[in-house]
């Protein structure tokens, strides 16, 4: 794994920087390798007690909902006393519910409260709110009102669920004393009493009634050191062991285990946790998984910057290369799945980057090694069927563990395309329309890195669900939550709300061989922050529309539709017969094979905005492009279909050569505006 | 190294195409290309879609079925040698029969979240599709295009909107383009 030098290179860095500004790590950080459970305190002899939240994700993004569909999220204080929060519902209750977790109360410190959020339309169409997590007594700006951007979307009302069970009262647990913030190595946040059981809210009939909030009275030693690590690291003898000593207790080990636990197991999956004598910090990179004590004694200092999240994590490279007989203008990356919360892990390469789907669906003989099983919906086997321009992908979704650049492990659902006859066989309304991708060798990818606009794949709208007992499956229109493909952007911790697309130019001909960057997340880091000259193009957020993710275009005089998309592999649009067809029996049937290259443009405009702007492109022979063996190209473009007349623009690869290109996912937000929006 | 997705395919011998044509007509419940005007509310039915009511701002020469009740009296434009009647399958996706002056269905065409059942669509012209599709290598994401004797299927669009049409040269009607009417 080629990744694991500059992955640990990285961790250096982290830490050292973390050392520097004596402030706590704002963010959960797992490596592909290794994972860190974040709030290393370092410095704990110069550090006073701190509360911080950290919030992930700060955007719930419901997608297209066709019943009360819930949502969370968490907030972590990861500082060394107790936070007291006030969590903010939005101004109504209507369609966006907080229905657990509102109300004011403390979050003891390394502690976490989640905020649940039902979502129940009342027509259609898309809608935003915002609630917040307001914090009186932390110490890092911004704290003090954290807004949570809330986003859905509907095709009409949906039927509100029967409420199951007697609304209890719902108990807003208040410690009667707050939590002693004590700088001892003392468990924090004690409530000294139970919680009082004050029935604050008289019961609404939603069937999820209770704010559980938090405080369970219970002291506790969140960071246990003896936390095995999840992954098998890849020991890497090249890093220096720098990274090891993760926190060097001052005091005798029986200090509160406040630090790290999991940070360390970077190097050698020991993790054998060795907490009665002081950590040794060996520096031949035994990690020792320890940090048994952070002794948060005597701080004196308050911490006051915010820590920076490393810039380089959050960035996957892709190649266009036309390897392994792949089409030109095709990007593939490389990621890790791994059966859920173990070791066992394989690479999959040759991922196509696609940025016109959501979700990862990769063929089952690229999985075969972990022995995956499908999940599991009351004793059926989940199935799925998604539907693409050329061919439907079929089988069962097993939810797996994720690794991708230095992004935090993601535990998420995937489409196990089943190329190997271990599932049960398609059902007749997903090979009826269309036919099936069969293999990789005849797909022309071993899966699909779907990074695209939408926050799932629209059970029931775009896909189809099914529960599967042997070879017999029956369709399922909302099918649990936890079964459902998403994005898996989506479920990073700080960099959820999009993906920036760049690739180099390639000059008049092609190259042989690019290589792009995918970043996660828009504005999140500095490596993803927009400049100021992008135009950002609103994109059709009405999932009923033919053009839902589409922007405007116009192509000599006709306007219509269009999409951006790194998985078509040119630019593709009906030119009103200005272009000739390439001839069928060439290899470039299906392009257009102009005599000499054509310049044209389009006019592309934002939906919802007054964003507009000409894109002006080349059409080349492509019949001459694909002969002279290159991969990359700029100008090669096709007619969508075999209509003369435009009907929408698909901007392919080509598009993205030489350009940044900002995809924001639907109902999330950035500095870009609130998704769906592409940007360049 | 197989660099796109639209392939021809030939091979299919015309005896076998007759023959499956003929059962066509044996079964009423086969419908589609090559099928006769009032099959098309068999594809619906197969479909369980909802036929689509005449639209006065539709074209003329796009009338679509009278009533759902009536049946598929589709109103004949002027001089147009077709017609056209509509159906939404319950998934969304419209699907439109071209209907030669002679009752024949010599085109298909579809637009949705979601492909239509196509082996109802294209009748007795689905086998030979089927078998040319399932040969193609490299299929590209967003296009097909599989073109076999007797007939012409094209499927296009990306996640979450596909389009497609198909129809049979040989019985699209004479001097009519089938590419810029089929759609």
């Amino acid at each position: 794994m080629k990744r694991s030098y500059f992955i640990n290179a990285v961790l250096v860095f982290a830490l050292v920087t973390l050392m520097a500004n004596g402030a706590a790590f704002a963010q959960n950080l797992s490596f592909s390798d290794q994972t860190v459970e974040g709030d290393i305190t370092s410095d704990a002899k110069t550090r006073p007690p701190f509360a911080h939240l950290v919030i992930t994700p700060r955007n719930l993004a419901f997608g297209v909902v066709k019943a009360v569909t819930t949502k969370s999220f968490k907030v972590k204080n990861s500082g060394t006393m107790a936070a007291n929060i006030t969590v903010v519902p939005p101004s109504t209750d209507v369609p966006f519910n907080v229905t657990a977790g509102v109300g004011t109360y403390p979050i003891a410190a390394k502690q976490t409260q989640t905020i649940t959020v039902q979502f129940a339309p009342t027509g259609k169409g898309r809608v935003t709110q915002e609630m917040a997590i307001q914090c009186a007594n932390c110490n890092v700006l911004g704290d003090e009102n954290a807004i949570i951007h809330l986003a859905g979307n509907a095709r009409g009302a949906v039927p509100t669920p029967t409420p199951t069970a007697v609304p209890t009262v719902a108990p807003t647990p208040t410690p009667t004393t707050p939590a002693t913030p004590t700088p001892t190595p003392a468990p924090t946040a004690v409530p000294t009493t139970p919680p009082t059981a004050t029935p604050t809210a008289v019961p609404t009939g939603t069937p999820t009634p209770t704010p559980t909030a938090v405080p369970t009275g219970t002291p506790t030693s969140t960071a246990t050191p003896t936390v095995a690590p999840t992954q098998t690291p890849t020991p890497t003898p090249t890093t220096p062991p720098t990274e090891t000593p993760t926190a060097t207790p001052t005091t005798p080990a029986t200090a509160t285990p406040t630090a790290t636990a999991t940070a360390t197991a970077t190097q050698t999956p020991t993790a054998t946790a060795t907490p009665t004598t002081a950590p040794t910090p060996t520096p031949t990179s035994t990690p020792t998984a320890t940090a048994t004590a952070t002794p948060t004694a005597t701080a004196t200092a308050t911490p006051t910057a915010t820590p920076t999240p490393n810039p380089n994590l959050n960035t996957l490279s892709f190649s266009v290369n036309a390897a392994n007989n792949e089409p030109p203008n095709e990007g593939f990356a490389s990621i890790s799945v791994c059966v859920t919360g173990t070791s066992h892990c394989t690479t999959v390469n040759e991922m196509l980057v696609d940025t016109g789907s959501p979700g990862l669906r990769i063929f089952g003989s690229q999985l075969s090694s972990l022995g995956l099983t499908p999940n599991n919906n009351g004793g059926s086997e989940v199935g799925e069927c998604a539907f693409f321009g050329s061919g439907s992908t079929w089988g069962s979704i097993s939810t797996v563990d994720v690794k991708m650049a230095g992004e935090p492990t993601i535990t998420v659902p995937i489409q196990v395309i089943d190329d190997i006859n271990a599932f049960a066989p398609a059902p007749s309304d997903c090979t009826q329309g269309s036919t099936l991708m069969s293999s990789p060798s005849e797909a022309g990818f071993n899966g699909l890195l779907g990074v695209g606009p939408i926050p799932n794949d629209e059970p029931d709208l775009f896909t189809q669900y099914y529960n599967c007992s042997g070879s017999n499956c029956a369709d399922i229109s909302n099918p649990p939550n936890a079964d459902v493909v998403i994005n898996p952007v989506t479920a990073y911790p700080l960099d959820n709300n999009g993906v920036v697309v760049n690739l180099p130019s390639v000059p008049t001909g092609g190259s042989a061989a690019v290589t792009g960057t995918l970043y996660f997340g828009i504005g999140t880091r500095t490596n993803n922050t927009p400049g100021g000259s992008v135009g950002v193009y609103l994109e059709d957020s009405d999932p009923d529309d033919d053009n839902f993710l589409g922007i405007s275009t116009t192509y000599l005089g006709t306007a219509a539709g269009g999409v951006f998309d790194t998985g078509a592999n040119g630019l593709f649009f009906n030119s009103n017969s200005q272009l000739q067809n390439c001839v069928v029996s060439s290899i470039a049937v299906g392009f257009y094979c102009p005599t000499s290259t054509t310049g044209a443009s389009v006019v592309n405009a934002s939906i919802g905005s007054s964003t507009s702007g000409t894109v002006d492109f080349n059409v080349a022979n492509a019949q001459t492009l694909f002969n002279s063996g290159n991969a990359a190209f700029n100008d090669d473009a096709g007619p969508f279909d075999e209509a003369p007349t435009y009907d929408g623009f698909d901007f392919g690869l080509p598009f993205f050569f030489g350009r940044t290109v900002y995809v924001g996912i639907d109902g999330a937000t950035s500095s870009l505006g609130t998704g769906p929006y592409t940007a360049y | 190294m197989k660099i796109v997705s639209f392939v021809w395919r030939k091979g299919t011998p015309a005896a076998l195409l007759a023959g499956c044509l003929l059962m066509g007509s044996v079964l009423p419940a086969r419908a589609g290309l090559g099928a006769n005007a009032a099959s098309v509310e068999t594809d619906a039915a197969a479909m369980q879609a909802t036929m689509v009511q005449p639209d006065s701002s539709a074209s003329a020469t796009e009338a679509t079925a009278a009533s759902a009740v009536s049946g598929l009296t589709a109103s004949s434009a002027q001089s147009a040698p077709y017609t056209v009647q509509s159906f939404v399958t319950p998934s969304g996706t419209t699907v439109r029969e071209y209907i030669a002056t002679s009752g024949t269905v010599f085109g298909v065409a579809w637009h949705g979240h979601r492909p239509p059942n196509l082996t109802a669509l294209l009748g007795s012209y689905y086998g030979e599709y089927a078998s040319a599709s399932a040969a193609v290598v490299h299929k590209d994401l967003h296009r097909s295009m599989i073109v076999t004797p007797n007939s012409v299927v094209v499927t296009t669009g990306r996640f979450g909107h596909v389009t497609g049409h198909a129809y049979v040269p040989g019985l699209v009607p004479s001097g009519l383009d089938a590419k810029a009417v089929v759609k």
